[in-house]
């Protein structure tokens, strides 16, 4: 039967795969954005970590499992946040970046953050 | 020897932001990308890659769009590439080839794990990125020579159900 197999690796799919692709996707999504209003690249973001392009294009797919490590070092050279924790945000949806630029003023804040519930 | 091909849609995967096809050869049984999903669907170890990877066509199908920056380029091992270039996807070593036309059209071909640095030293994917590379340029000449077109608004593939394409 035609795409039985697509049906079959559905109803296997754990929900939890669905939502790690899915936040993973946001968080890809989220520097893309980020970049675009940067007038970033992905060749800058690259250099600006000290990572291959190959690299940055892995990280961006949406397919690579980011390490929360990763994640921090792509919101230093943005300056922005990628996700934020409800209990750091005061649990009124503010974003704790504000914060951390007070300290690091050379870093321009580019974007409103985009929240994301973690449960 | 040529060989042939029937392109068609998969229904069962496409979204309202992307329709996705695949190809499937005239003495094959399966097309090529449900081959691929057979040929790792009970593989324990890339079970969950599998899983993602169809979670993430049906993400993107969906809601988000196949936006250029989610695809891995291929270099192509031609001296002149064609306008549309191979490309994949992966996880960890698990790698799908794939031919983004817009953010609309993708077509999936096979693939592999990829145990070597490159796909042409790699005797697991380098026959799908061999096939792959053939199938990138037979669709691409039929997108020149009117073969294939395009609907009005980008969004799906126009060709005869009978074509099959040449490679």
């Amino acid at each position: 039967m035609k795409n039985s197999i697509i049906e079959r690796i559905r109803a296997r799919t754990q929900p939890e795969t669905r939502l790690y692709v899915q936040k993973n996707l946001d968080i890809a999504f989220r520097v893309n954005e980020l970049l675009q209003q940067k007038g970033w690249t992905q060749k800058d973001l690259a250099k600006a970590l000290g990572k291959s392009e190959s690299e940055i294009s892995r990280w961006l797919s949406g397919l690579h499992n980011l390490t929360l490590k990763s994640i921090v070092k792509m919101e230093i050279v943005l300056g922005a946040d990628l996700f934020v924790v409800p209990v750091n945000a005061e649990s009124t949806g503010k974003a704790i970046f504000p914060s951390i630029l007070q300290k690091n003023e050379h870093l321009p804040m580019v974007a409103e953050p985009v929240f994301v519930q973690i449960t | 020897m040529n060989t042939f091909a029937n392109l068609f849609e998969l229904k069962a995967l496409g979204g309202r932001k992307t329709r996705f096809y695949t190809v499937q050869f005239e003495d094959k049984p399966d097309n090529e990308f449900e081959d691929f999903l057979l040929r790792h669907e009970n593989q324990e170890d890339l079970k969950q890659q599998l899983d993602e990877l169809v979670a993430w066509l049906d993400e993107i199908a969906a809601r988000r769009g196949a936006l250029h920056w989610l695809f891995r380029h291929e270099n192509k091992a031609h001296a002149l590439p064609p306008k549309q270039r191979l490309q994949h996807l992966e996880i960890n070593n698990l790698r799908l080839y794939c031919l983004r036309l817009n953010d609309n059209v993708v077509i999936l071909f096979n693939g592999g794990f990829k145990t070597a640095d490159t796909a042409q030293n790699c005797p697991n994917v380098r026959p799908y990125f061999n096939q792959a590379n053939r199938l990138s340029d037979a669709i691409d000449q039929c997108l020149q020579s009117g073969e294939i077109v395009w609907s009005n608004n980008k969004t799906q593939l126009i060709f005869d159900p009978n074509f099959e394409l040449e490679i």
